[in-house]
Order: C-alpha cells, then sequence, then structure tokens
C-alpha cells in the first residue's frame, strides 16, 4: 500500500467520522473555540496555497484577473446567469493563461 | 411554480460552481500523475475540495505526512461545526435517514442554501425534502466532472503543471471570502500568516514548523491587537 492511499484511507474515514458525529453526540463547542479554529484553518490553508502562487511562473495580471472572476462567479451564485456568463469567461481566461 | 424556479435555480447554481472545482481538480490530479480511481474516490468519498487539494498538492511536491494530514482535518472541522449548527437550530428536519444523508453531502455552499433566511423563515416540510436532491444532485456532478477533468487533463497533458497551482489559490480566496463574510479576521489571519510562513522557509525552517510557527504567532498576534483595541475602546467609554 503507497503513501498515498494510507492518507486517503485516514481521511475518508476521518470525513466521514466528523460529518456523522455530530448526528449522534451533541458537540458543545463555544463560540470562540469556533472561531479560533476557523481561524487556525484558514492560516494553515493559506500555508499551503500561498507559496506555489509567489513562486509561481505565470502572468500575474491574468493570474489575478481569472480568480477574481472565478471568486465572483462562485459569491454571485443567486443569478444563475451570471455564474454561467462569468464561469466561461474565466474559463476561457484559464485557457489563455494555460 | 416561482418556488420551484428557484430551488431549481439553486441546484444550478450550486452545481455549476462544483463542476468547475471539480473538473480543475481532476485536471490537476492527471497532470501530476496521479490515477483516475484515486482521484474519483477522493472526490466521491472526501469530497472537500480543499482537503483534496491539499493532500494532492503535498503528494506531488513530496511532502504528504502527518503534518498535512492534520491540517487537512483541522480544515476540516467545519463540517462538523456546519451539521451541528443545523442539527441545533432544526433538529425536527435534521434528523433520521434525512438528517443523516445531508451531513453525508453538507459543504460550505450547501450549508449556506440550507441556512439561507428566506428558507429558515418560511421552511416546510416539502422543502427540506427537497434539499437532498439540492444535496446530491451537485455530489453526482462533482464526481462526473471530476473524471472529466482528469481525462481532459491527459488529453492536453503538455500543458504546463505549475500553471495548475492557480487552482488551489483560488479554493482557498473563495474559502477566505466565505470566512470573512462574518468576521474580518480571517483575512488578518491570512495576510499575517504568509509573510511570516515564507520568512521561516527563508531562514530554512522545517516546512511544517514553519507552518505550526507562523500559524501561531499570526493567532497570538490577531488575539493581542483585539485585545488593545477592545482595551482602548473601553478606556474611551469610561473617559466619556
Amino acid at each position: 500500500m503507497k503513501e498515498i492511499d494510507v492518507i486517503i484511507l485516514i481521511l475518508i474515514v476521518v470525513t466521514a467520522i466528523q460529518r456523522i458525529l455530530p448526528l449522534f453526540i451533541d458537540i458543545e463547542i463555544s463560540q470562540k473555540k469556533e472561531d479560533i479554529i476557523k481561524l487556525i484553518s484558514t492560516g494553515l490553508f493559506a500555508t499551503f496555497v500561498f507559496p506555489d502562487f509567489i513562486s509561481g511562473s505565470l502572468n500575474p495580471l491574468l493570474y489575478i484577473l481569472t480568480i477574481i472572476i472565478m471568486t465572483a462567479s462562485h459569491l454571485l451564485a443567486k443569478n444563475s446567469l451570471v455564474t454561467l456568463i462569468s464561469g466561461t469567461v474565466s474559463l476561457l481566461l484559464f485557457g489563455i493563461i494555460n | 411554480m416561482s418556488k420551484n424556479n428557484s430551488f431549481f435555480q439553486e441546484i444550478i447554481t450550486i452545481s455549476f460552481s462544483y463542476c468547475i472545482f471539480s473538473f480543475f481538480f481532476g485536471f490537476t490530479s492527471a497532470s501530476f500523475k496521479l490515477d483516475i480511481f484515486r482521484t474519483t474516490i477522493m472526490s466521491a468519498l472526501i469530497y472537500a475540495g480543499a482537503a483534496q487539494n491539499i493532500i494532492l498538492n503535498s503528494w506531488y511536491i513530496s511532502q504528504l505526512n502527518l503534518f498535512s494530514l492534520m491540517s487537512v482535518i483541522i480544515i476540516n472541522s467545519r463540517n462538523s461545526m456546519y451539521c451541528n449548527l443545523l442539527k441545533k437550530k432544526h433538529s425536527e428536519y435534521y434528523s433520521g435517514i434525512r438528517g443523516f444523508l445531508l451531513s453525508l453531502f453538507i459543504t460550505d455552499e450547501f450549508f449556506y442554501y440550507a441556512t439561507r433566511k428566506k428558507r429558515t423563515e418560511d421552511y416546510e416540510n416539502s422543502e427540506w425534502k427537497g434539499l437532498i436532491y439540492l444535496a446530491v444532485i451537485p455530489y453526482v456532478l462533482y464526481i462526473i466532472f471530476t473524471m472529466l477533468g482528469y481525462k481532459t487533463g491527459l488529453i492536453l497533458n503538455f500543458m504546463n503543471i505549475n500553471s495548475v497551482s492557480v487552482f488551489p489559490l483560488l479554493l482557498f480566496i473563495v474559502f477566505l471570502i466565505e470566512s470573512s463574510i462574518n468576521s474580518y479576521r480571517h483575512f488578518f489571519m491570512a495576510g499575517l500568516v504568509v509573510p511570516i510562513y515564507c520568512l521561516s522557509l527563508y531562514c530554512e525552517l522545517n516546512r511544517d514548523i514553519s507552518r505550526i510557527f507562523a500559524v501561531l504567532i499570526s493567532l497570538l498576534l490577531i488575539c493581542f491587537f483585539e485585545k488593545q483595541i477592545r482595551n482602548k475602546n473601553k478606556a474611551n467609554g469610561e473617559t466619556k
């Protein structure tokens, strides 16, 4: 069994437990603790993605533009037409970047 | 009729964003030469964009270890919080098989739609039954588009791999904006943690130690400044 298989397997089990456990057990977490966990998540996630961006060899303008458009398409999800148009534009831009 | 239309619109919008995300996950995975079976299993059984991408990236740069696994578990813990919140607020609807299914398919976007003010103000049993469709249809599309993305990645395997790293960053930005709707602190966290992390790497510290160091220092700084601002506000209030 490869290392990635073990990690995927552990992650599948843990994710399932994380999702289902609250159905059976009342988890009491104070608002303060919840905020700290969320902040730590943001911090950890940032350390995994930003250095890639910093060391990337892409045209930064297109890079940022694609991100803005794709993010907007996600956030404007209330209007499916806007999502569809902005999503298509972002996909085209992604093609240009590549 | 209008209710059906808005419901249909919700399914389309969630599905559309999932399709983009899963497509690029599959695409990245093919570029990183992970096989289609593992890629699809990840999408089907983990079903969390951030977690999948961190694991994939860490594996690709040979940094897959217990720490990256722990990080993913911490990041994914918000799913537990969502389930907990839904259970507390809507215990009469969020229970039994329905609750079980909704818990399995819970995501940030689904949570947003399930707790929309409009829905929670006049939620009806039938509407909560409809949520199952809102959870399952995007999930099925997520898996299909992962495979499609993978196949596309294989066909276009001449592409520059570095360019694919834009996707985890995009995911992070969406994650950051969603988190920051309720609290500005997440922006500060991201702003502080990245330079500290880069600085620690520059000082040739181990990657994992740098991560822990950067997150802890940023957390302490945020808490410290918040306390200072709170004390200042209190002092201003007393002098008035």
